[in-house]
């Protein structure tokens, strides 16, 4: 039987505290992988996280700190 | 000297697995799946792990990823096509994106692109470009648009002449209806 399944397979952290997560849409027969294909965005420092799942929510709001946001917010200015 | 593994009818080759260092002097032949890094072999292809394991050697290739992402305009427009997909070789992502705007809304971008797949890199490199390959129904006339992935950020700024000139401007040049193909290239 073929089921799919998608997966937040990799949470990463840039220098500048970006945190880039990468989506895995995974294609199952059998409860086996047979197919996949990676969706990416990346949340940049004090972008919204209302929509996002929880563990990236989480490691987002661990490496927000407001020297970090400072640092990024005096970047883009 | 060529090693050949090849699976060839009436020939066996046993599985070799040698957690030891192994040089070869002539040339290799893998004729199904070679993987690095620790990935699993495919069927055919070299394969790179899943998460890359970062190798700060020039000369060394140590990420190979495709995907799709989205591009977005921001706020609540609304799209007819909105997609986007990349190709990360090493630390180089070339990224492409369709965006066809069905109504434009509150809170977006008349001039910016947001979601690129990974950040840019954001120390010793001063930009990085991008070209359109389409666009239809512009809020305004252009020549010579272009684009500009924002170091350090995931966000793609636009810029245009909206006559001859010799500098080039950011303008509001996102409507209702407007439809553009687009594709940067950029270093993380």
């Amino acid at each position: 039987m073929l089921t799919e399944q998608s997966v937040i397979d990799q949470i990463e952290v840039t220098r500048n505290g970006s945190v880039q997560v990468r989506r895995a849409d995974l294609i199952l027969k059998d409860g086996a992988e047979i197919g996949k294909t990676y969706h990416r965005h990346v949340l940049a420092p004090g972008d919204d996280l209302s929509d996002q799942d929880a563990k990236v929510t989480a490691i987002a709001q661990a490496v927000w700190t407001p020297e970090v946001l400072d640092a990024y917010k005096a970047t883009r200015e | 000297m060529s090693i050949i593994l090849n699976g060839t009818t009436g020939v066996t080759t046993p599985g070799v697995t040698n957690s030891g260092n192994e040089t070869v002097t002539g040339t290799l032949q893998v004729s199904t799946g070679a993987a690095v890094g620790g990935a699993t072999p495919g069927a055919g292809g070299l394969a790179f792990p899943a998460t890359a394991v970062a190798v700060a050697d020039a000369n060394t290739l140590d990420d190979y990823e495709e995907g799709t992402w989205t591009p977005s305009l921001g706020g609540n427009t609304t799209y007819a096509t909105q997609t986007g997909s990349y190709t990360k070789v090493g630390r180089q992502v070339t990224a492409r994106g369709s965006i066809n705007v069905t109504t434009l809304g509150t809170g977006s971008s008349v001039g910016a692109l947001t979601g690129l797949p990974f950040a840019a890199a954001s120390a010793g490199i001063a930009g990085f470009s991008g070209f359109f390959g389409y666009f239809a129904a512009l809020a305004t006339n252009v020549v010579c648009p272009v684009l500009a992935v924002d170091v350090g950020a995931t966000t793609i700024t636009m810029r245009q002449l909206t006559a001859a000139g010799v500098t080039v401007t950011s303008n509001a040049i996102i409507g209702n209806g407007t439809n553009f193909d687009f594709t940067v290239v950029y270093f993380v």
